[in-house]
C-alpha cells in the first residue's frame, strides 16, 4: 500500500511481473480500500471528532474485532458501524481522561477546563 | 468453541489486515484541508457557482462534505445560517452518489437539517413539534372526522396539485390524513398515496425549506406501505417502507425509523413468521425512541405468543402494557389490548376473564370508529364461542368478521376466516357448504400465501372427503393445489 485516496491513484499499487491472483488480490483491496475502510475511517473522523490517524486504528481494531467475532448471517455494515462507533467514544474518553490527568499535573489549580473536555461533541450539540 | 460461520466479508478482512500489516495506509484528505475546502465549497454553493450535476463525488469530497458540516456548525445561529443550510441540503441532496454503502450522504443531510433547523428562528423543537402532530392518534373527535371525511381524501389531492403555492401545514395535514386512513379504508389511501407522491416529486414548486420534502416523501411512503400491507401486497408495502426509511435517514429526527421498522413486523406477523416476531422483538424494543412504537412492538410481540401458543408468555406482555400510558391515551390500541387479552384467557380456559375483556373491547371500539379492530374482535368472539361449542353463532360473526374485511379489501383475512367458517361447517355435517368455503378462498390462500391457512384447508379437506365420498376429483384437484402451494 503506497499511495491512496482518489487523485493519488489509490490504495495498492502493483508492478512488474504480478500474477493474475495478485492482480485479483490488489483489485479486491482496492474495492475494500473504498468502499469499507475509508468510509469507516470518515465515520470515526467526523462523527466521533478523531484525527485520520486516530480513527484508522479505530478501523483497524474494529476489523480484528470482526474476524473474531462477526458471524454468518448478520449485518456486518451495521455491526461494523457500530462497533467503530463504540471503539472512537472509547478512545475520546481515554483521551480526556488522559488530558484532564495531564492539566490537573501540569497545573493543579485550574481544572475545570480539563474536565468540560470529556463530554461528546455530539452529545453537547444536541443538548444546545 | 463456537460451531457459527464466520460472516461471508471476513476473509476480505483477513486479507486487508494482512496486507496492511507495518504499512502506511493512505487516509484521504487531513482534517485541516478537509476544513479548508469546505469553507471554499460553501461558499461556491451559496453563491450559486457551484452545480451538483457538474459534481464529481468522490472520497475526497465526501470528506468536504462532512467537514461542510463542521463548518456550518461552528456558524453563529440566525437566519444567514438557515439559508446555507438549506442551500447545501438541497445541493447535497441533488448529488449524483454512486456506492453509497454507509449512508453518508443520509448522515450529513441529517447533520445539515439539525444545524440548520437550530439555527431557525423558532429552533428544532418548533419544527419537530410540527412534525410530531402527523403522527398523532388517540382524539376520538379528530379521528371520527377524519374518518367521515374519507371521500373527500381524493378531492383534496386534487386541489393541493392544482395550487401554484403549496402551504406546508395543508401539506401536512393531508399526509396525516394518509397516515390515519391507511388503517381504515387501505384500498383509497394505497391509490391516494400515489397521487401524493407524483405531487412532492414534481420540481416544479419549491415545497418548504431543508428538510420538510423529505419528512413528508417519508410519511407519504409509510402510509402507502401501510396500506398495502392492509391489503396484503407484500412487495408494494415493501417497497414503501424502503422508501420511507431512505427520506427519513435524511431528516432531523430520524426517530421516525422506528415507525418504520415497528410497522415492518406487521407484515412478518401477517406471513407467519411468529418466531422471528418472538426472537426480536425484546431486542429491537430496546431501541426504539418513540413510545407508541414500543408498545405497538410488544403488541405485535405478544400476537405472536399467542400464535406460538406461548399463552403465559403473551399473557405477562399484555398484563405489564396495562399500566403503559401510550395503551390509556390510545383507544385502537386499548382495543386491540383487551380483544388479545380475551383470546389469551379464552385459549386458557378464563371464560369469565375471556368475556370482560372482550366487552371492554367493544365498549371502546363502541365510540372510537375502528373497523379493523371491531372485525378482529368480532372474529375474536366468534372463536370464543366456537371453543364452547356454539358452533352457529360462531359461524354468524365469522361471516359477520368476514364480511367487514372484504369490505375493507382486506382480501387475506377474507381468505381466513373462509377456512375457519368451513371447518365449522365439517364439524356441523355440512360439507358441501365446507367444500364451497374452500374452494373460494383457495385463490386468497394461494395469491397471499397463506401457508397456515392452506395447511388447515387440506386437513379440512381430507375430513369432508371421510364424510362424503362424492366429488372425489374436485377435492384431490383442490389438496394437489394446496399441496403445490405450501411446498
Amino acid at each position: 500500500v503506497e499511495r491512496g485516496a482518489s487523485e493519488r491513484g489509490g490504495a495498492v499499487g502493483t508492478a512488474k511481473g504480478t500474477t493474475v491472483r495478485q492482480l485479483r488480490l490488489a483489485a479486491e483491496l482496492e474495492g475494500f480500500y473504498r468502499q469499507l475502510f475509508l468510509p469507516l475511517v470518515r465515520r470515526a473522523t467526523w462523527k466521533h471528532g478523531l484525527c485520520k490517524e486516530d480513527a484508522r486504528d479505530v478501523v483497524q481494531d474494529a476489523f480484528v474485532l470482526a474476524v473474531v467475532k462477526l458471524r454468518a448471517g448478520g449485518n456486518a455494515r451495521a455491526w461494523l458501524m457500530s462497533t467503530v462507533d463504540h471503539l472512537a467514544t472509547n478512545l475520546r474518553r481515554k483521551g480526556a481522561r488522559r488530558a484532564r490527568l495531564e492539566a490537573r499535573w501540569l497545573n493543579p489549580m485550574d481544572e475545570s477546563e480539563a474536565a468540560g473536555a470529556d463530554i461528546d461533541p455530539e452529545a453537547r450539540r444536541r443538548s444546545e | 468453541m463456537s460451531t457459527e460461520q464466520e460472516h461471508e466479508v471476513v476473509p476480505s478482512i483477513r486479507e486487508w489486515l494482512a496486507a496492511t500489516t507495518d504499512v502506511e495506509i493512505p487516509l484521504g484528505m487531513s482534517r485541516k484541508e478537509a476544513r479548508w475546502r469546505a469553507r471554499e465549497f460553501l461558499a461556491a454553493v451559496v453563491a450559486g457557482t457551484a452545480v451538483p450535476d457538474q459534481v464529481e463525488v468522490d472520497y475526497d469530497f465526501t470528506d468536504i462534505l462532512w467537514a461542510s458540516i463542521e463548518e456550518l456548525n461552528g456558524k453563529p445561529l440566525g437566519r444567514q445560517t438557515f439559508d446555507e443550510c438549506d442551500c447545501f441540503y438541497q445541493f447535497v441532496a441533488a448529488l449524483s452518489v454512486e456506492n453509497d454503502l454507509f449512508d453518508e450522504r443520509d448522515e450529513v443531510l441529517h447533520r445539515a437539517a439539525r444545524v440548520g433547523w437550530r439555527s431557525a428562528p423558532g429552533g428544532l423543537e418548533t419544527v419537530l413539534e410540527a412534525r410530531a402532530a402527523t403522527w398523532k392518534h388517540g382524539d376520538e373527535r379528530r379521528h371520527r372526522e377524519v374518518c367521515e371525511t374519507a371521500d373527500q381524501l381524493t378531492e383534496r389531492i386534487e386541489v393541493l396539485t392544482r395550487q401554484q403555492v403549496l402551504e406546508l401545514p395543508e401539506i401536512r395535514e393531508t399526509c396525516a390524513r394518509l397516515v390515519k386512513l391507511s388503517n381504515i379504508c387501505p384500498s383509497m389511501v394505497a391509490a391516494a398515496t400515489v397521487a401524493m407522491g407524483a405531487l412532492l416529486g414534481s420540481k416544479d414548486r419549491r415545497i418548504g425549506r431543508l428538510d420538510d420534502i423529505e419528512h413528508l416523501k417519508g410519511v407519504v411512503a409509510l402510509a402507502s406501505a401501510m396500506a398495502y400491507r392492509n391489503l396484503g401486497r407484500w412487495d408494494l408495502a415493501r417497497s414503501g417502507y424502503a422508501r420511507a426509511a431512505s427520506a427519513f435517514r435524511r431528516t432531523a429526527e430520524t426517530s421516525d425509523l422506528d415507525r418504520v421498522e415497528v410497522d415492518r413486523l406487521a407484515i412478518e406477523l401477517a406471513k407467519g413468521g411468529c418466531a422471528t416476531i418472538a426472537a426480536s422483538v425484546p431486542a429491537l424494543v430496546q431501541t426504539l425512541v418513540v413510545p407508541r412504537d414500543k408498545t405497538k412492538a410488544q403488541l405485535i410481540l405478544a400476537q405472536a405468543l399467542i400464535d406460538l401458543d406461548r399463552l403465559h408468555d403473551a399473557m405477562l406482555i399484555l398484563e405489564r402494557l396495562r399500566q403503559d400510558p401510550v395503551i390509556g391515551s390510545e383507544p385502537a390500541f386499548q382495543a386491540w389490548l383487551f380483544s388479545k387479552l380475551g383470546v389469551v384467557c379464552s385459549y386458557l380456559g378464563k371464560d369469565a376473564e375471556a368475556v370482560a375483556a372482550f366487552k371492554a373491547s367493544g365498549a371502546i371500539l363502541k365510540r372510537f370508529f375502528h373497523p379493523l379492530q371491531l372485525a378482529d374482535l368480532t372474529g375474536a368472539v366468534g372463536k370464543h364461542l366456537g371453543k364452547l361449542g356454539k358452533l352457529r353463532e360462531a359461524i354468524t360473526l365469522y361471516l359477520a368478521a368476514r364480511a367487514e374485511f372484504q369490505r375493507m379489501g382486506q382480501a387475506k383475512f377474507v381468505g381466513y376466516y373462509s377456512v375457519l367458517v368451513a371447518e365449522l361447517m365439517v364439524l356441523l355435517g355440512k360439507n358441501e357448504d365446507a367444500e364451497a368455503e374452500l374452494l373460494a378462498a383457495l385463490p386468497l390462500i394461494e395469491r397471499f400465501d397463506l401457508k397456515r391457512e392452506g395447511i388447515a384447508a387440506v386437513a379440512l379437506l381430507r375430513e369432508a372427503m371421510a364424510n362424503r365420498r362424492t366429488d372425489l376429483t374436485t377435492i384431490r384437484q383442490l389438496r394437489d393445489q394446496l399441496r403445490k402451494e405450501l411446498h
